[in-house]
């Protein structure tokens, strides 16, 4: 197997006393989609947060490509190539969707009139209704406000903007929650396109046979540690389970 | 044939939903604000043919320019979910200082002009440093600014009308520039409503159309999203606010300019006319929506209200109770129809619920 693109090792995160992360590792390699699986508690969102820059770490390492880097905020998460989708889906609720798509890296006019922060709407505009073809999502009404979307249709317009900017790993959380079975459909093959694009897909959620269909790897948490990591080919969903319940006792590399 | 009758029908009745919500929303949001405004109108039209004359709307449009100004900056800190109290005081302190320095230190026009606005960048510069590096909330920075900036101004003309005629340099009262645009007409058209025009048409374009208005909206609707997203929350709420803060100048000055003098006292308690304004015109105090243009048909709402009021006699004492009443009813009503849109399509506020609907 390659090289992993993106390592932790030994994360470590405490909130008021409470370890949520004691000495967690975790690996994804480009062109696969590795599933971060656990139960409630098991640290899977804290540890998500500290590699995509909104939570700094207590301790542990994290490398990229290589090289030990530090993510301290999701800007320079951005600048590595890491996108995340959060499972709130971080909207701005009274922006359209080519904005939101935009949101923090806005194009602006060439010239004097960028400087000053003017907007290139048409651009954007365009470019987002390019985006939304290509990843087959159908918005019929590009110019209503996200908050006047139906939940399928904001997490369409959040998944599409982590894949429209990703050029390395992206962070899935929870990514088809709100999604009826079509639109699910529909994010499965966009995450399995992203991938064959080479890209890492990291996958978090609670829907264990949506993680069995599309993950090449399992990584699974418990406490706040790594107890089992999986290829998905050669495992059941019991082991899985088993391993996230505490069935299962030291880490177990398949 | 059962089935079709069953695919159809839920589509039919989302579909009539759809665009029930659709009308009510905007017939609620600003075009509601703009039904009530066309009621009054007609009201008032009927009731007294002395309000709806050239010299009447003139008079109205003139008399509500300088709260329409304050206003501007108000909506975009209030799509940020920032209120800014100090704006009145501001006002105040910028027409004086110009005045001042105009009249009695005898500076030439464009450098007491350039005071004027200096103040304003300053206090509005004030305002985003407590607020964004202090913490302080906006409601309390804002609040301390209101009295602390009256205080300055009170000082700089040691409370008296400007000019003082004991003070002033000989023929000096205000800028020539200012008096023009804050008191004379061009083709019937008050020279103040067309500043006022151009302070809502910078504000409206400042809101639509650059990264500042995006963050804006962004920053109101949604922090943590703003957050994620990169956009940098502390320095754009200091430029809004530094916005705001500028506007209120140009404000000060205009209501010296129609004036003829500038006063320590004046602009008083326009900030919460402003604010009244804002909300009226549709935008919620708690940030992310909204719009100049709304803000515009508020602020012509209370100013038509007010005008016909005296117009019909009726005592200044109930003037106040009926415009206080007036702005408290919009709201409710605004807020009547927020919930009416949520329920129909479920909205984002105050947590996304979970929408299995396929396409729309």
């Amino acid at each position: 197997m390659s090289e992993p693109l993106l390592e932790a090792s030994g994360i470590t995160k405490s909130f008021a006393g409470v370890r949520a992360l004691r000495g967690a590792d975790f690996a994804v390699h480009p062109g696969e989609v590795a599933a971060l699986v656990g139960d409630n508690g098991a640290g899977k969102s804290t540890l998500v947060k500290i590699l995509s820059g909104t939570l700094a770490p207590d301790g542990g390492e994290i490398r990229f490509e290589g090289r030990q880097v530090a993510v301290p905020n999701p800007v320079a998460a951005r600048e590595l190539g890491i996108e995340t989708v959060y499972q709130d889906l971080a909207l701005a609720p009274e922006l359209d969707p080519a904005a939101n798509l935009f949101l923090g890296r806005e194009l602006v006019r060439p010239g004097l009139l960028g400087k000053l922060g003017f907007l290139d709407k048409a651009a954007m505009r365009r470019r987002t209704n390019k985006a939304f073809a290509d990843l087959g999502i159908g918005l019929q009404d590009t110019g209503a406000m996200v908050a006047n979307l139906s939940g399928g249709q904001r997490q369409s317009v959040a998944v599409s903007r982590a894949a429209t900017w990703v050029s390395k790993v992206v962070f899935m959380d929870e990514p088809t929650a709100a999604l009826g079975v079509v639109q699910s459909a529909h994010v499965r093959d966009l995450i399995r396109r992203v991938r064959d694009s080479g890209i890492a897909v990291v996958l978090i959620s609670h829907n264990m046979p949506e993680v069995m269909e599309l993950a090449d790897r399992i990584e699974v948490l418990r406490l706040g540690v790594r107890v089992a990591r999986y290829q998905a080919a050669d495992t059941t969903m019991e082991q899985v389970i088993a391993a996230m319940t505490g069935a299962l006792g030291d880490e177990e590399v398949a | 044939m059962a089935e079709i009758t069953t695919e159809r029908r839920p589509r039919l009745l989302d579909g009539v939903r759809r665009g029930a919500v659709r009308v009510a929303t905007a017939a609620g949001g600003r075009g509601g604000a703009v039904a009530i405004l066309l009621l009054l109108v007609l009201g008032f039209f009927i009731a007294t043919p002395d309000f709806l004359t050239a010299d009447n709307t003139r008079n109205v449009l003139r008399q509500y320019s300088v709260p329409a100004i304050l206003a501007v900056g108000q909506t975009i800190v209030i799509v940020s979910a920032g209120i800014d109290l100090s704006v009145a005081s501001t006002a105040a302190l910028s027409g004086s200082l110009m005045g001042v320095a105009f009249a009695h230190w005898g500076w030439p026009e464009p450098l007491a002009v350039l005071l004027g606005l200096a103040a304003g960048f300053a206090v509005g510069a004030f305002n985003g440093f407590v607020i964004t590096r202090l913490k302080v909330p906006d409601f309390i920075a804002t609040l301390g600014t209101l009295a602390a900036v009256r205080g300055v101004a009170l000082l700089v003309t040691d409370g008296l009308p400007v000019p003082d005629y004991g003070r002033a340099g000989e023929g000096r009262r205000v800028p020539e520039s200012v008096a023009t645009l804050g008191a004379d007409s061009v083709l019937g058209i008050p020279l103040i409503v067309a500043v006022a025009a151009a302070c809502a048409l910078l504000g409206w374009f400042v809101l639509s159309r650059t990264k500042l208005g995006r963050a804006a909206y962004a920053i109101g609707g949604n922090r943590e999203a703003a957050r994620v997203s990169g956009i940098r929350i502390e320095r754009s709420k200091f430029w809004i606010y530094v916005i705001s803060g500028l506007l209120a100048a140009v404000a000060g000055m205009m209501l010296t300019g129609r004036l003829a003098s500038a006063n320590a006292l004046m602009a008083d308690g326009m900030e919460l006319q402003s604010i009244a304004a804002v909300v009226v015109g549709g935008t919620a105090l708690f940030g992310g929506e909204g719009g100049v243009g709304g803000t515009m048909i508020g602020i012509l709402i209370i100013g038509v209200l007010a005008n016909g009021l005296s117009i019909l006699g009726v005592a200044e004492f109930w003037q106040r109770v009926v415009n206080g009443l007036i702005i408290v009813a919009v709201v409710a009503l605004d807020q009547w129809r927020r919930r009416a849109a949520t329920r129909g399509s479920g909205g984002l506020r105050p947590s996304p619920p979970v929408d299995e609907r396929q396409d729309a």
